[in-house]
């Protein structure tokens, strides 16, 4: 309830056992699931690191030192810096757009915000090349005025954002529905201004939400192949990110440097897991411990209510 | 601070939520708002406080204390708004949650931390909530944010003080207790007050006055007495209490409903009803109103046989079935329930106190 953040991660009621299944069962059921989280998820994760580290722990540091390398991250971590801020904005101001108002074009607006996750982020880097490539609409006037787009940066900070903008609108707008907005309407009448109202009733009721659509789209950003890759045109040093450094190290038969750049990605994933958890706990722990002094002031409820 | 309505029409798309409505709210009164959902009036209680507008074009004026407030957004407006289902700041303690709207204000007017401090806990005090201050909404009763939102709406000074159902999510015995508490405040702190209810009973035991509305139209408008005793209407007599329906026709001046025959003297019934013989009438009778005799003492009465007793409560009702097969329902003391040794199958006659007759469209 109070914690904001939609039913997947709420507490799933303990010791409600409906039914005990066999034994068998229930062993070839984990068996089974175990196997498969082994063989596609743990293996390869052993694996990364196992090559990475193959030559070393100093083979495995002066991956990083390398300037391409160096560069590769900084890029990454550039498209991620300005795709996340832009995302946490664009979904803050459509989900509250969508959940808080009505207007016409509606569910084409909602339809629109899953489009991402609908297209191949290929088509998405191609709509880009199309759009801002040298052949494409706006590619002429943007020479005449010097602007590069595609093969640079900018096209690579574009094409993450287009990919990953799903991510906070996502998370936000079910949660804004169906807290509706009773509470802002308090706030209005209690003299609130359209800015206060947002900064102290509406931010704080979603923040758990909130951050959880920001830990998934980082994640996505920084791990996006598809769609950079084609705005890239992999020039070393200057418009490689990480995903495309470790696929040029690879295809070099550099496998340690390219398992060990890697590797961070690994890390990166590892430690999204790990935050992720932390929110749902917390976002949980938020909402568990007024459960409970709920349900230690029923009995006094009806006669303090008096 | 006075609030006064003038010709407000509202509508949603094809949907005449308020068609022409007027009404006043004296200075320091407590007024209740009375109708069935749908009969605008939450809609009326949304204008004033400036969280809906009234139709483009249209002649309407809201007046607090004469001055039109139609221009001013709802901040502006300084009314207290409690909702129906209360809209406290849900991750903020109650004290946060009652301190909200001095912390808003404008750093010139805005109290310094202090003043907050000891406004919130006045308030508290007031509203019985003292010690609480650190739970959150999740934490409390229903009754308990009940009070925390009239707190927060009170909080600013309001010089009107709007609640929307106020009592509507609550169970029977918490609502009772609030509902006479509620009264008790207004009467400490007089402030102007209009609260928007479906519940006739409460709005005769709370409020001074009472507007009482229908599909986006005001009906009656008067103090509990006036509108309970003299209702100005069949829909208002209908609402505000069971009331028992015959149905019967005007013959040479008397009323006649099967072998009920009503002359002059009843309520409604006044003047001359010669002229409008043959005409078809209805007589509302409140189940108090009538009396079970156990044979016809020479008054107009009708036959019926006890089909149903309930004598679980502070009244006995008793529903009778007519001669004509109409359920009658009867309201009577437990001492002259005895009396009477009234048991399921027992014929009796039921003759009425008082009534209203009207006929065909019009009252007479």
């Amino acid at each position: 309830m109070a914690g904001g953040i939609p039913s997947r991660l709420q507490a799933s009621a303990p010791g409600r056992i409906a039914a005990r299944e066999p034994g068998w069962v229930r062993w070839s059921l984990i068996i089974v699931s175990l196997g498969f989280l082994g063989l596609f998820l743990v293996v390869p994760l052993a694996a990364v690191f196992t090559e990475a580290l193959r030559r070393g722990v100093g083979a495995y540091l002066a991956s990083f030192t390398d300037s391409a390398a160096l560069s590769a991250i900084r890029l990454t971590l550039i498209a991620a810096g300005i795709s996340v801020p832009v995302n946490v904005v664009f979904g803050l101001a459509a989900a509250w757009a969508i959940a808080k108002f009505d207007f016409a074009g509606k569910n084409v607006l909602i339809t629109l915000i899953d489009l991402p996750f609908a297209v191949s982020p290929v088509i998405s880097g191609l709509i880009f090349v199309l759009l801002f490539g040298l052949h494409g609409w706006f590619g002429g006037w943007l020479i005449e005025h010097d602007i590069r787009i595609i093969f640079a940066v900018p096209g690579i900070v574009l094409a993450t954002v287009f990919v990953t903008f799903p991510f906070v609108a996502r998370e936000l707008i079910p949660l804004m529905q169906e807290q509706g907005t009773e509470e802002e309407q308090a706030a209005l009448v209690l003299g609130a201004g359209g800015w206060q109202t947002f900064w102290r009733v509406t931010l704080p009721n979603v923040k758990w939400a909130l951050l959880y659509g920001v830990i998934l789209c980082n994640a996505r950003a920084m791990g996006e192949f598809g769609a950079v890759s084609v705005v890239s045109g992999h020039i070393r040093g200057r418009t490689n990110t990480m995903p495309l450094h470790v696929e040029i190290l690879y295809n070099e038969y550099n496998f340690v440097a390219a398992f060990a750049v890697a590797s961070l990605l690994a890390i990166l994933a590892l430690v999204t897991l790990a935050a992720k958890s932390g929110v749902e706990w917390a976002a949980r722990r938020a909402s568990e411990i007024q459960v409970e002094q709920d349900d230690d002031l029923t009995p006094t409820a009806a006669k303090e209510g008096a | 601070m006075s609030i006064e309505v003038q010709h407000i029409t509202k509508t949603f798309g094809s949907f005449t939520a308020l068609s022409d409505v007027s009404l006043k709210v004296p200075d320091g009164e407590l007024v209740a708002l009375l109708g069935p959902s749908g009969s605008g009036k939450t809609t009326l209680l949304r204008i004033i406080a400036g969280l809906e507008t009234v139709d483009q074009g249209s002649q309407g004026k809201i007046l607090f204390h004469e001055r039109d407030v139609a221009e001013l957004h709802a901040g502006q407006r300084q009314v207290g708004f409690v909702f129906q289902h209360y809209a406290l700041f849900r991750h903020m303690t109650v004290f946060e949650n009652v301190a909200f709207g001095l912390r808003v204000r404008p750093r010139k007017v805005r109290p310094g931390r202090e003043a907050i401090r000891d406004r919130v806990a006045e308030l508290l005090k007031l509203v019985q909530l003292r010690g609480l201050e650190n739970r959150y909404p999740s934490q409390l009763s229903g009754g308990q944010r009940q009070r925390v939102a009239l707190a927060r709406a009170l909080a600013v000074q309001p010089k009107v003080l709007l609640l929307d159902e106020p009592f509507g999510a609550l169970d029977a015995k918490v609502r009772l207790e609030l509902r006479r508490w509620l009264r008790k405040l207004h009467d400490e702190i007089h402030v102007t007050s209009l609260f928007v209810t479906h519940d006739q009973e409460e709005a005769l035991e709370v409020a001074d006055r009472i507007v009482i509305m229908n599909k986006g139209r005001v009906e009656q408008e008067g103090t509990p007495e006036e509108v309970f005793h003299q209702p100005a209407n069949e829909f208002v007599l209908n609402f505000l209490g069971n009331v028992n329906l015959f149905h019967g026709r005007v013959e040479h001046g008397k009323a006649v409903f099967g072998s009920l025959v009503l002359e002059q003297g009843v309520e409604g019934l006044a003047g001359a009803v010669t002229n409008v013989h043959g005409k078809s009438a209805r007589m509302f009778v409140r189940p108090h109103d009538l009396e079970i005799h156990h044979v016809s003492n020479g008054k107009a009465a009708l036959h019926g046989r006890v089909v149903r007793v309930q004598s679980a409560g502070p009244q006995v009702k008793v529903e009778l079935r007519g001669e004509e097969g109409q359920s009658v329902n009867v309201e009577l003391s437990h001492e002259r329930f005895r009396e009477l040794g009234l048991s399921v199958g027992s014929e009796v006659f039921v003759s009425p106190k008082q009534a209203r007759v009207y006929v065909e469209d019009y009252s007479i």
